[in-house]
């Protein structure tokens, strides 16, 4: 209004005289009339809006209960039949091998597990078996479970091969080698098998297992075999490293232990020195 | 210094709250879209608050510009019921006194468009208004003037009157009037300069004409 008027709008001499001149006040029964429409229609809107939600509220906290209650009382039903199926060796073995003759299927549950046609059933095993192989990959509670076993078998069957090769007996040496992969492959097969699946992959890994450590000791043989040649094995002959560099010094050193009165050391030496050179004319006697 | 006058000042005063130009006060009379949005809750008191602002203003806006005490009641009425079955729908987006007017202007179209027998002739007494004392001759001046603008107000084109009446009444700008009326800001400002032109033309009449 001051703006306007500032702009040259208004004029304060006409709107002093219309201030004197409107001084009329609304009704008095006027006002009470609008003020109790409007009192009435207030009250009924906060009737109307408390009609649903009262009842919505109350239903909102009975379903929620509900839901706590069904939550905190009851087993998680589903989540424990699935797995349970699904680790049943006799319905894996029915169901990947219903011919095959596993062994280990009780024969009951097996026929029970073949008679089930209900394809609902059969999908909800599929998925808990798909599960369980996929937790068998995924947990490191197996991985666990068969190291200590690898690693123990491995110590023992390491130093038993490491006594026997520096008790050189040659002879026993395709013994040791071929023991190793079959102690890698027992030491891979888990102590309680629970899925033909998991059995055949463990049983992989144990092959892997075994060939590499047959490989190994592959490497081990060719050692001792080229420390033979070389005429190394030093730690059992009593001759000097000197002497046993050729076969006439070794059988100078063989006479000497016979002279020496020595005969059981004569005797090893001169194993040695046909292992370490077999094309060797030994002299008559 | 400072502390001489520390001493001298009652403890009362050391401890007054500072009194901050720029801070509301805590009695601040509660806005008008605050008010209506209350009572959209269900506040009931809210809308009383709200209705003792306006009402007069807006029962004198629709006397003078119907004339008639029963058309400006029934708007009023009309008017008043409109806001309080909109209270839900009621957005804060301008002044409330725009809202309101609009409201009652809408209404009072309507009531023509429904009324079409309106005539213009006035039923307010001006003889109602009392004066507030003071010299005979200037009383009697003051009151002349009264009734002339009252006559001149009757005899305004519809436009201007309400235009008029929104600028005294409703203190709307020339914006929210055009709002109000559905006009350009342009065309509300000249119809408002024409308005004030001719009452204050009827206001400075006699003197005007005992100077010529």
């Amino acid at each position: 209004m001051s703006e306007d008027r500032n702009n040259g709008i208004g004029d304060s001499a006409v709107s002093d005289t219309y201030r004197d001149v409107a001084t009329e006040r609304a009704p008095a029964s006027l006002n009470e009339a609008v003020l109790r429409n409007a009192a009435a229609h207030a009250s009924k809107g906060y009737a109307h809006s408390m009609l649903w939600i009262r009842p919505l509220a109350y239903a909102a906290t009975v379903v929620l209960s509900l839901g706590i209650v069904v939550q905190v009382v009851l087993p998680p039903a589903a989540d424990t039949e699935l797995p349970a199926a699904s680790v049943s060796p006799a319905a894996d073995a029915a169901e990947l091998a219903p011919d095959a003759d596993l062994g280990f299927a009780d024969a009951g549950i097996r026929e029970q597990a073949a008679e089930d046609d209900d394809p609902l059933k059969r999908l909800r095993d599929q998925e808990a078996r798909e599960e369980s192989k996929i937790e068998e990959f995924a947990e490191p509670a197996v991985a666990a479970e068969i190291a200590p076993v690898v690693a123990a078998t491995e110590a023992s069957a390491a130093v038993d091969t490491g006594e026997r090769l520096r008790a050189g007996d040659p002879a026993q040496l395709p013994e040791v080698l071929d023991e190793e992969p079959a102690v890698a492959a027992y030491a891979a097969v888990p102590p309680d098998s629970n899925g033909f699946e998991a059995a055949a992959l463990r049983s992989e890994a144990g092959i892997q297992e075994a060939s590499n450590m047959a490989a190994l000791r592959s490497v081990q043989l060719e050692d001792y075999n080229s420390a033979a040649a070389l005429g190394a094995p030093a730690e059992a002959s009593v001759c000097e490293p000197a002497d046993i560099e050729s076969p006439d010094t070794w059988m100078d050193c063989i006479e000497r232990l016979e002279e020496g009165g020595q005969a059981d050391d004569a005797v090893r030496e001169k194993t040695l020195l046909m292992e370490a050179f077999p094309d060797f004319e030994w002299p008559a006697e | 210094m400072i502390g001489e006058k520390c001493l001298k000042l009652p403890a009362a005063a050391l401890f007054r709250a500072p009194v901050v130009a720029y801070a509301p006060a805590m009695d601040v009379m509660p806005d008008d879209s605050a008010l209506m949005l209350r009572y959209a809750d269900g506040d009931v008191e809210a809308f009383e608050t709200l209705y003792r602002r306006h009402n007069d203003s807006l029962y004198r806006y629709l006397l003078r510009l119907s004339g008639h005490r029963d058309t400006a009641e029934d708007v009023f009425q009309e008017t008043w019921g409109k806001i309080v079955k909109a209270r839900s729908k009621y957005r804060p987006t301008a002044k409330f006194s725009t809202y309101l007017y609009r409201v009652a202007h809408n209404c009072f179209i309507d009531y023509l468009r429904r009324n079409k027998r309106h005539s213009n002739t006035a039923d307010v007494d001006p003889d109602t208004q009392m004066g507030t004392g003071g010299e005979p001759d200037a009383e009697t001046e003051r009151s002349m003037a009264r009734r002339r603008l009252e006559e001149a107000l009757k005899i305004l084109p519809e436009e201007q009157r309400d235009v008029f009446l929104l600028h005294e009444e409703a203190g709307l700008n020339l914006a929210q009037i055009a709002e109000v009326t559905g006009v350009n800001r342009e065309t509300a400002k000249s119809r408002l300069r024409y308005a004030v032109g001719k009452l204050k033309a009827a206001i400075d009449a006699p003197q005007a004409r005992e100077a010529s």
